[in-house]
């Protein structure tokens, strides 16, 4: 039955004109952005190594490649792509209450954690789709577009070089762990939703709260950097960025292969799979405990 | 006839509201089973309860001789409804529609087959159109063939004829009547329309405030020797003068909308209306009204 109604709500879902406008905003972004690189890629990478410039002996025209590219967009889109998550994860169970069909289903001869189960499928076979579309167009389209070269990653205190050979398995394991993060968040829309009348609420509530988290995360207050930043889920969906910080020899050489903290990714990957555990499971029990007046 | 659905005792309170309040019936079965009160008077709550929408706060359902709450989803797949407006997914087409909930039913049901079902109420012409395009009325025949697409035992409408023109209506009670005289179906039907109710229950149960007023067979329950008779006159006060002071005053009852309203049975309508006529008075309208309002009023005087 599970297979049955995961079917129909992924029916529902990409019947749904709202569901393309995240695929065609997704396009859109990553297009927008390799056309811009294609175009003042130089002056980005000069502006991106900054005073290291003068100490960093690489040619700008090497770093400029499909890698780099795929790595721009990820650190500036996945921000982002949350607010498109909770667009249709908010929606799941408001959406059907709004619309009025919320009744129906649950008058069928279904219990309300298979549906609750169900939707959530649903709504993770989405994310997934989502990044699968990011994938193709940010690392693919990239690759095409720029071609191959080696890696370079600038931190706040020097740079990664990851050979050219040693990058893709990082790409999808990055992919992997934003999928893990997104899904998080789909979980929290998806909650929210449960104990709203319309859609509008859980999607707004769920920025929101994204947003606020993040803002805690990045304020430099030591407070809250102690205190709060190490518990917040907004925290650990950074956590894609370690499979691109990699070991080096006494010589400065980066070894092949290597993470520099694989343990901070493991925290992290945990730390999102309980928040959407928390979630999932407090949605789908205050569901079914719901009086469904809609 | 076996009791399809038994409440006992059944009552459902929201904060410092009592929707329904010890409510106790019986529906038997294969018959169409009128549900009847006025807006707010606790039907939907019911119907909600009936179906596990609602949680009740007290009392115990039986359907098909099983407890709801142990047995909800046997009991649900044996089950179709239209709860209030048949909301639908306006962005699909009637047939993804039908064959979602048929799916969600438990049945497989073919393309052919849905088709059919669709022509039942007369939507096959318009099987591939999204719900979007439809009328109130369309909305309603493709929400009745939804309820029943996986061909139950039960069929629960609430308000089916809400909303509907002249024909819709009438086309609603031929379904109804055909659900129960021909397919032997149960049919649970809640409505505030007295009148329509008269034409199509065998049983009728009346709530008032979450409480059951009267249940019974219907034939049993409106007595045409007493009626709410309405008359409509030019010079109501005068009129009303004139009655009280005759010997129909008796069964004089109150003026409403500039209507005057009178209650006596039905046989005795040609005499009053003679009375009328010699008392030279301008009748615009006399008929008897089946509203709920005049069964409470016939109820407690």
């Amino acid at each position: 039955m599970f297979i049955t109604i995961l079917r129909i709500e992924l029916f529902k879902i990409f019947r749904k004109p709202r569901t393309y406008i995240s695929f065609g905003a997704i396009a859109v972004m990553i297009i927008l952005i390799q056309l811009a690189i294609k175009v003042q890629g130089t002056e980005l990478i000069n502006f991106f190594l900054g005073s290291q410039n003068s100490t960093f002996d690489y040619d700008p025209a090497k770093i400029l490649n499909g890698y780099f590219v795929c790595y721009f967009i990820l650190n500036t889109l996945l921000i982002h792509v949350p607010l498109l998550v909770a667009l249709i994860a908010g929606d799941l169970v408001a959406g059907e209450a709004n619309m009025g069909t919320l009744r129906l289903l649950v008058s069928k001869p279904v219990s309300r954690e298979m549906l609750m189960f169900s939707k959530f499928g649903a709504s993770v076979v989405y994310v997934v789709m989502l990044l699968l579309w990011m994938a193709v167009l940010s690392l693919f389209g990239s690759i095409l577009l720029f071609g191959t070269n080696d890696l370079v990653v600038i931190k706040e205190t020097g740079f990664h070089i990851i050979s050219s050979g040693d990058v893709l398995w990082r790409f999808m394991a990055a992919f992997l762990f934003a999928t893990l993060a997104l899904i998080c968040i789909a979980s929290l829309a998806f909650m929210l939703s449960v104990f709203a009348e319309n859609s509008i609420g859980p999607i707004v509530a769920t920025v929101c709260i994204v947003i606020v988290f993040t803002i805690v995360q990045q304020l430099q207050v030591p407070m809250f950097q102690e205190y709060a930043s190490p518990y917040l889920f907004t925290t650990h969906m950074l956590g894609w960025k370690g499979f691109f910080y990699v070991m080096a020899t006494d010589e400065n050489q980066t070894i092949r292969g290597s993470v520099e903290n694989t343990g901070a990714i493991l925290k992290s990957g945990l730390v999102l799979t309980g928040y959407t555990l928390f979630f999932l499971l407090l949605g789908v029990i205050s569901f079914k405990r719901k009086d469904i007046l809609s | 006839m076996p009791d399809i659905i038994r409440v006992q005792h059944l009552s459902k309170s929201f904060k410092d509201l009592t929707a329904v309040n010890d409510l106790s019936f019986s529906v038997p079965q294969g018959c169409v089973y009128g549900f009847l009160g006025q807006n707010g008077a606790g039907k939907s709550t019911t119907i909600r309860m009936l179906l596990t929408l609602i949680e009740p706060s007290s009392g115990d359902i039986e359907i098909f001789g099983l407890s709801l709450q142990r047995h909800r989803q046997q009991i649900l797949k044996n089950t179709g409804a239209v709860i209030e407006k048949p909301d639908l997914y306006k962005y699909l087409s009637a047939l993804d529609n039908i064959r979602l909930f048929a799916k969600l039913g438990g049945v497989h049901p073919s393309r052919m087959q849905l088709m059919e079902k669709l022509d039942k109420v007369g939507l096959a012409a318009r099987a591939g159109s999204k719900v979007k395009t439809f009328s109130q009325g369309m909305k309603q025949r493709l929400g009745i063939a939804i309820a029943l697409v996986h061909d139950p035992e039960l069929v629960i409408l609430d308000e089916p004829v809400n909303g509907l023109d002249p024909q819709g209506i009438a086309d609603i009670r031929k379904l109804i009547i055909h659900l129960s005289k021909e397919e032997k179906k149960t049919v649970f039907v809640s409505s505030h329309l007295l009148a329509e109710m008269e034409m199509v229950a065998d049983h009728m149960l009346i709530i008032d405030k979450g409480k059951k007023i009267v249940e019974g067979p219907v034939k049993s329950l409106l007595n045409p020797d007493k009626m709410v008779i309405e008359l409509e006159t030019k010079d109501i006060n005068a009129v009303t003068q004139l009655i009280q002071g005759s010997s129909w005053g008796d069964y004089y009852k109150k003026q409403e909308e500039g209507k005057i309203l009178l209650e006596f049975g039905t046989h005795a309508v040609p005499a009053f209306n003679t009375f009328l006529v010699q008392q030279q008075v301008q009748v615009l309208s006399l008929r008897p009204r089946h509203s709920l309002e005049d069964y409470f009023l016939s109820l407690t005087t």
